[in-house]
């Protein structure tokens, strides 16, 4: 109860301070939605060639213009910092005070995420005037209430898998180069380019299992309606062994972590 | 000559840095190897479904690929980390040493910084074209690659202009430090061929934000299949481009309230 209160305050606080920055904040929404449009651009443009994609024309944009909106709900870009912490010991003073670090990256994610949202969704629905007509969102409330009930754990999964990644900075000195390879491999693998249903046959078996399409892929996939119920469950069944598998680890990692944690003030 | 020289100086500042910390070279040519690894993997994944798109082949387009991760290589090297630091300068009030340099202030705020490591992904990236043009039964001529090298300066000199125009205008816009930032949406779009898009879009990729130049006409030569006359109208754009943009820069300039006065 008491960690709430304290998230309560923190998102709070971030958002007064991206408030601040609005402008900037703006401008990265632009991109969220110019990136994915460019992108369906070209898959429409493969579509026309006459073939069968596994995907219809409305599949698609229904599938980029989603992505936009799910891919800044489960946006991270926390390691650098976790990292950046535990280098240059600003982690010392959050070692005093009565709350774990966690709550600060917390606070400042959901924060962040409070002031971008409103920024993004009428840019969203300017994307979505320009495919009037080709937007096929379900009716189905069941199905509604499972993408939203899946986005949380999805932005959960990103977050503590970018948070773990970025602790590896108590035993690597140097973890930038990690982290911007699993932000391109990330982004690959949870179908920021190619939707994960147009990857070969061969290949779903694995796509199911990594933990990437539990970032960004899986609630997409709930929403534009490709997922029999035995896969849907199957995938909840996933999502929630990563949750509890990178919690566990996060655990874990902190508890060794700070016994070797070495930088100033420690 | 001079302006030679000075450039060269900041040339060697930079060797000195890269000197300083060499595991960023070989971290920056690893990720470069992830980025054209999955830049490959897109297309192979595309070409599944069928054997061309609006008229290109598969080895086609991974050429194409290629010649991003060229243009990429270039603007990593000497424009991006510049256009990066000019909203510093006028935030941070950095720009009142840069007035009183005696060169061009935008000499100096365009090429003083150069990334030195992004020239390890040319390596991977020739070596791409070279594959892919060999699979797509390119003949190598001489005209050919100057050619294509042609439009591909015009299309980063393009490219430059359009990003040094969107940062000249934190003179006004002075909190907004991300203003750069909005160049790379732009970018994206050069990772295809132009004829990939359609109508008004594939105009203004020609000619109004200028990634065609960069990466489909560069491609286009190779093949032997470019309409040289857009050479000219390249030149021109891009000459266009760099005495339109000085304007701005020297109008925008006398807007600046310095960190002191």
């Amino acid at each position: 109860m008491r960690a709430l209160r304290i998230v309560r305050r923190l998102v709070l606080l971030n958002v007064m301070a991206t408030l601040e920055y609005r402008g900037s904040f703006f401008i990265y929404m632009l991109n969220a939605v110019i990136v994915p449009l460019i992108t369906l651009m070209v898959w429409l443009a493969v579509s026309e060639q006459g073939v069968r994609l596994p995907y219809s024309r409305e599949q698609l944009v229904t599938y980029y213009l989603t992505l936009s909106v799910v891919s800044i709900v489960c946006s991270t870009w926390l390691a650098e910092y976790v990292a950046e912490a535990i280098r240059l010991g600003k982690l010392s003073s959050w070692l005093l005070r009565p709350a774990p670090y966690i709550l600060h990256d917390i606070g400042n994610n959901i924060g962040e995420k409070v002031v971008k949202l409103p920024m993004l969704l009428p840019l969203v629905g300017l994307a979505g005037l320009l495919f009037r007509g080709e937007v096929h969102l379900p009716s189905d409330p069941a199905r509604w209430l499972l993408f939203l009930a899946c986005l949380p754990v999805t932005a959960a999964i990103a977050f503590l898998l970018d948070f773990v990644l970025g602790s590896l900075a108590f035993w690597v000195q140097d973890v930038s180069g990690l982290i911007r390879a699993k932000s391109l491999v990330g982004a690959f693998l949870a179908g920021e380019f190619v939707p994960l249903a147009l990857f070969p046959h061969e290949v779903s078996g694995f796509l199911d299992l990594q933990p990437f399409r539990y970032t960004l892929s899986f609630p997409i996939e709930i929403l534009t309606g490709q997922l029999t119920p035995a896969r849907t469950a199957q995938g909840f069944a996933v999502e929630s062994a990563y949750i509890v598998g990178l919690w566990a680890c996060y655990r874990l990692m902190w508890r060794y972590g700070l016994r070797s944690y070495s930088a100033v003030g420690a | 000559m001079r302006y030679l020289r000075v450039w060269r100086r900041y040339l060697l500042i930079s060797l000195a840095l890269v000197m300083e910390y060499r595991v960023n070279f070989l971290v920056s040519v690893l990720t470069g190897l992830v980025e054209l690894g999955l830049a490959v993997l897109t297309f192979v994944l595309m070409f599944r479904f069928t054997n061309d798109v609006a008229g290109w082949s598969r080895a086609e387009v991974l050429m194409l690929a290629g010649v991003y991760r060229v243009v990429d290589a270039l603007i990593t090297l000497q424009v991006s980390p510049n256009m990066h630091a000019i909203p510093e300068y006028v935030q941070e009030g950095q720009m009142d040493f840069v007035l009183l340099w005696p060169v061009s202030s935008r000499f100096t705020v365009s090429v003083r910084l150069m990334n030195l490591p992004a020239l390890g992904n040319l390596v991977s990236a020739v070596a791409l074209i070279v594959y892919a043009g060999n699979q797509a039964g390119v003949r190598w001529s001489p005209g050919g690659v100057a050619e294509a090298a042609a439009f591909m300066l015009c299309g980063v000199v393009l490219l430059y202009c359009l990003w040094f125009l969107i940062v000249t205008c934190s003179f006004w816009l002075v909190t907004l430090d991300t203003i750069s930032d909005l160049f790379y949406g732009v970018f994206e779009a050069a990772r295809y061929p132009v004829s990939f898009f359609r109508g008004v879009l594939r105009v203004v990729l020609t000619f109004a934000v200028p990634v065609a130049f960069a990466t489909t006409f560069p491609t286009q030569s190779l093949l032997g299949a470019a309409d040289t006359r857009l050479l000219a109208v390249g030149v021109v754009l891009a000459a266009a481009g760099l005495v339109l943009t000085q304007l701005f820069w020297s109008y925008a300039v006398r807007h600046y309230s310095s960190a002191s006065s």
